[in-house]
């Protein structure tokens, strides 16, 4: 009795895969099947922090050299999907309610990279994202970057015999931007960027 | 070799009607990350700007002695500091100070006064005391200080003497 039970489960799941995948033009989400994570960290402790500055005296920058890098590792074979929010400005002691007072806040304008080259990315394989909108962005990368080879087999579904960390790749985002002082009060000013990541 | 493909069927099922391990914080799908962004904004530093130098005149002098009032006299010297709106500070200065005849050794020891106000009206300026309390910059950033003081002229020689007035103003 249990033997044909057995047989008859592993026929229906079966089943279910071959039918219930939806499949777009030249793209399946195997993120949405399979129990595959992400991990993020900080390559730097430090948050994005433009030091002093004196009022009134204009633009400051930060480049990418300098900038706040997220780290991303997941399955090298699929892309993930980044979403950034920054805030439009610097508030006087973090108060957002300040927005429309130009004495207690400083506009910020968010720039963002990433780097998702084999091995450890690098600033210089960097790829600028250049259509942020009102200090946000969605944006699809690979993990890894197309190695200008057809797309490999996908990973298998988990299981005992399957081991992510042995299919993973790192990839580096990039923030930094800048901040224009004009004639505010001296004090601390704050806002912060909010990153949300996904598999496709 | 059919009883262990049994066995190896029976786990996979149970493994799929297992429950899913919960994530660790920073591993598994949509996760989210909050990056601050911040600036320290430091006042300006303050300028001093001279308007205007003492003039010692006969028209002051009472006996060897010519005082200039820097709340009232026309020749006071006048300066204006220029700071950020609002930001309160604090004067010092050394009160007294030798002047240095031009053509030769002899010196004249000057004892200074100050006056200062927010606004450009020297008739409402108020005399600096040894307190040294806290003064503001009003809305456009200045504030104005008239320099007096008295010098006793009976051991002078004739001619010019000239010397410097050095003032330091901080933020508190």
């Amino acid at each position: 009795m249990i033997r044909k039970f057995i047989i008859t489960s592993c026929l229906v799941l079966a089943a279910s895969w071959g039918t219930a995948l939806p499949v777009y033009a030249q793209e399946i989400d195997f993120g949405q099947y399979g129990n595959y994570s992400l991990t993020i960290g900080e390559l730097n402790a430090n948050n994005l922090d433009f030091g002093q500055v004196i009022t009134g005296s204009g633009i400051y920058n930060i480049d990418i050299s300098n900038s706040k890098v997220i780290t991303i590792t997941g399955v090298k074979y699929l892309d993930v999907i980044i979403e950034v929010t920054a805030q439009p400005k610097l508030y006087l002691n973090g108060n957002q309610s300040y927005g429309s007072d130009p004495q207690k806040s400083i506009p910020f304008t968010l720039q963002a990279a990433y780097a998702n080259n084999e091995g450890t990315p690098t600033i210089g394989q960097a790829k600028f994202i250049t259509n942020i909108v009102n200090n946000s962005f969605i944006k699809q990368i690979p993990v890894l970057e197309r190695q200008h080879l057809p797309p490999g087999p996908p990973p298998p579904p988990p299981t005992n015999a399957f081991e992510q960390a042995q299919v993973e790749e790192t990839l580096y985002l990039y923030l930094f931007g800048m901040i224009d002082v004009g004639n505010v009060d001296a004090g601390s000013y704050t806002s912060d960027i909010v990153v949300t990541i996904n598999y496709d | 070799m059919h009883k262990r493909f049994t066995h190896i069927l029976l786990a996979l099922v149970i493994m799929i009607l297992l429950p899913e391990r919960a994530p660790a914080q920073t591993r598994g799908n949509n996760l989210k990350l909050s990056v601050d962004v911040s600036a320290t904004v430091l006042a300006s530093s303050i300028e001093i700007i001279t308007l205007r130098s003492i003039n010692l005149s006969e028209a002051d002098r009472r006996g060897n002695i010519i005082t200039v009032d820097p709340a009232s006299s026309t020749n006071a010297g006048k300066m204006v500091a220029v700071g950020t709106p609002y930001r309160e500070f604090r004067i010092s200065f050394f009160r007294q100070h030798e002047l240095t005849h031009a053509n030769s050794s002899n010196n004249l020891t000057f004892y200074y006064s100050v006056a200062g106000y927010k606004d450009d009206d020297q008739t409402t300026a108020e005399l600096l005391d040894q307190d040294n309390r806290a003064f503001e910059f009003n809305e456009e950033g200045r504030f104005y200080l008239w320099v007096g003081g008295r010098v006793d002229i009976t051991n002078a020689a004739p001619g010019t003497y000239q010397g410097e007035f050095t003032l330091e103003i901080d933020y508190i």
